[in-house]
């Protein structure tokens, strides 16, 4: 029989894991950036493994990925940019195909779109690896050495990762639009240039500060979550689990730190609605 | 005063003290008051039988627990739990550990996994952290397997690369935890030397876990032995690790 004391018991111990957890990954994201600093120290000679292990971090994500997100890019433009050449005239609107572009494609398909695929490719396999590395007692072994492992595994796969979904996130915007636009040419016989020019034409600084901004936040998710999560391992059937948790979590915490952002944008650009947005 | 008192504390001839540790694991009693104390030179094997908590025990010594035991560890005469973090990885630079299932990290070569704390911790460059490193190698005779990942090795070759990784930083105090377990007659001897080299070469400390009465026969070390969760240590060795031992056990 259940009690009412085991489901308020359990419901607080929910709470109480949930807010031990966010403290520990705030902690981990802080030890991180100072490691990071650390290191960009000029007079400071240790650690001389930082730039082969980002050098790995950012093949593993960024390099390897490249066909994959290349594939998505093109798909994702060349659906979009189809779907809007044939129907914006029909509304009156042909004239906002640029702007259509920018916002959908390169403000939010793209860092949504590339922030998953890296969680779902890179965010598992490492949250997985450190996790076997802990269940085979290879942290001991670094602690054991005098290696913090945050500065050993966490904050090279950290920069690696930030640098890794820059690029991606460009990459994804930029075969998007003129490998969706070749497309567009192929199937409906677009001229080609013109829709190019269109499109660049309407984007501006912001919109790569607007994509430099997301990708350093989705990297910084990714990576800290997942080796938070990797390193949390204690035996080896919990590796799973933590796997798929850390996918979870990464996705919810982006989706928190969005609202959060475009809450802060709506206040500054629509003062009327502050009452909704609190 | 507490500068003083400071200062005292940390003037101790003993690098490694453990005093009325008692450990225990989920209600299952480990060890039950055990103190002993090693000094630079002093060389200790600890006969312990197969899973009774030889490597939690160890990693006691080590400082590497701090939650699972109840007394005072003490490394260069302080307790390990007052010491800050940066600080007690700055002390395990200059200590070697070779786990009991070698404990190689397992997406670095053979030739990474040697350099690894040499990378982290010291001043040299690279070229001639290298050129350390492949001396040591040339040294071990492991050059055909210099570029193999951990994965590929054999249980001997796995443990001589963990001997190896151990030594590379010419530390003050090597903890082996079954330096043996699995090593063909070879590798046995060749283990057995390089612990003799590293206890013969200075003022340095070597800790060893095992149950293995041949490698303790080999390697002619003070032995204590663990029974009943009791540490019974040697009485006639004359170092002075049992000279403390025998004042606390008379007390």
């Amino acid at each position: 029989m259940i009690r009412f004391f085991d489901i308020t018991e359990n419901a607080g111990n929910v709470v109480i894991n949930l807010y031990r957890n966010v403290i520990y990954m705030i902690f981990l994201w802080s030890d991180t950036i100072v490691s990071l600093l650390t290191v960009l120290n000029p007079f400071y000679k240790g650690n001389k493994s930082f730039r082969r292990q980002v050098s790995f971090q950012i093949l593993f994500t960024g390099v390897e990925a490249f066909w994959l997100i290349s594939v998505i890019a093109l798909v994702c433009g060349g659906t979009v940019i189809i779907q809007a050449i044939n129907n914006m005239p029909n509304f009156g609107v042909g004239e906002y195909f640029g702007n259509l572009l920018k916002i959908f494609v390169v403000r939010e398909i793209g860092p949504i779109v590339t922030f998953l695929l890296v969680l779902g490719r890179s965010g598992t396999a490492l949250t997985a690896y450190l996790g076997n590395m802990r269940v085979n007692k290879e942290i001991t072994a670094l602690e054991a050495m005098g290696i913090q492992p945050v500065d050993y595994l966490v904050m090279p796969t950290f920069v690696g990762m930030i640098l890794s979904m820059i690029c991606l996130n460009f990459y994804f915007a930029i075969i998007a639009i003129v490998g969706g636009l070749a497309v567009a040419e192929m199937i409906i016989h677009i001229p080609f240039l013109i829709y190019l020019h269109k499109a660049f034409a309407s984007i501006s600084m912001f919109d790569v500060y607007f994509i430099l901004g997301k990708s350093v936040i989705s990297g910084m998710v990714i990576s800290i979550v997942s080796c938070f999560f990797g390193l949390s391992v204690h035996n080896i059937r919990e590796v799973s689990m933590v796997v798929i948790k850390s996918f979870v979590v990464s996705g919810a915490i982006r989706a928190v730190i969005k609202v959060i952002v475009i809450a802060a944008f709506f206040r500054m650009l629509f003062p009327e609605a502050r009452a909704f947005f609190g | 005063m507490k500068k003083n008192n400071r200062t005292t504390e940390n003037h101790s001839n003993y690098s490694i003290e453990l005093e009325h540790v008692t450990c225990s694991i989920e209600k299952k009693i480990l060890c039950e008051n055990v103190s002993f104390a090693l000094a630079p030179g002093d060389n200790l094997i600890i006969l312990w039988k197969d899973g009774l908590g030889k490597s939690t025990f160890m990693e006691i010594c080590t400082g590497l627990t701090a939650t699972k035991y109840q007394g005072v560890v003490k490394h260069y005469g302080k307790n390990v739990k007052q010491y800050a973090n940066d600080i007690i990885m700055k002390l395990r630079s200059k200590t070697g550990y070779v786990f009991q299932n070698s404990a190689l990290i397992s997406n670095h070569n053979v030739f990474d996994n040697i350099a690894l704390p040499l990378r982290y911790h010291s001043q040299k460059n690279n070229r001639e952290i290298d050129q350390i490193v492949n001396a040591l190698i040339v040294d071990y005779q492991i050059e055909d397997i210099q570029y193999l990942l951990p994965e590929m090795l054999t249980t001997s070759q796995s443990k001589i690369v963990a001997v190896a990784r151990a030594l590379v930083v010419k530390p003050d105090i090597l903890f082996l935890d079954e330096p043996s377990l699995g090593l063909d007659h070879e590798s046995f001897d060749f283990i057995v030397g390089r612990i003799k080299d590293f206890a013969n070469s200075k003022q340095t400390i070597t800790l060893l876990l095992t149950k293995s009465l041949s490698l303790s026969k080999a390697l002619k070390f003070p032995i204590a032995v663990f029974n009943n969760q009791k540490l019974l240590l040697p009485k006639n060795s004359g170092n002075q690790c049992s000279r403390k031992n025998n004042q606390q056990q008379q007390t």
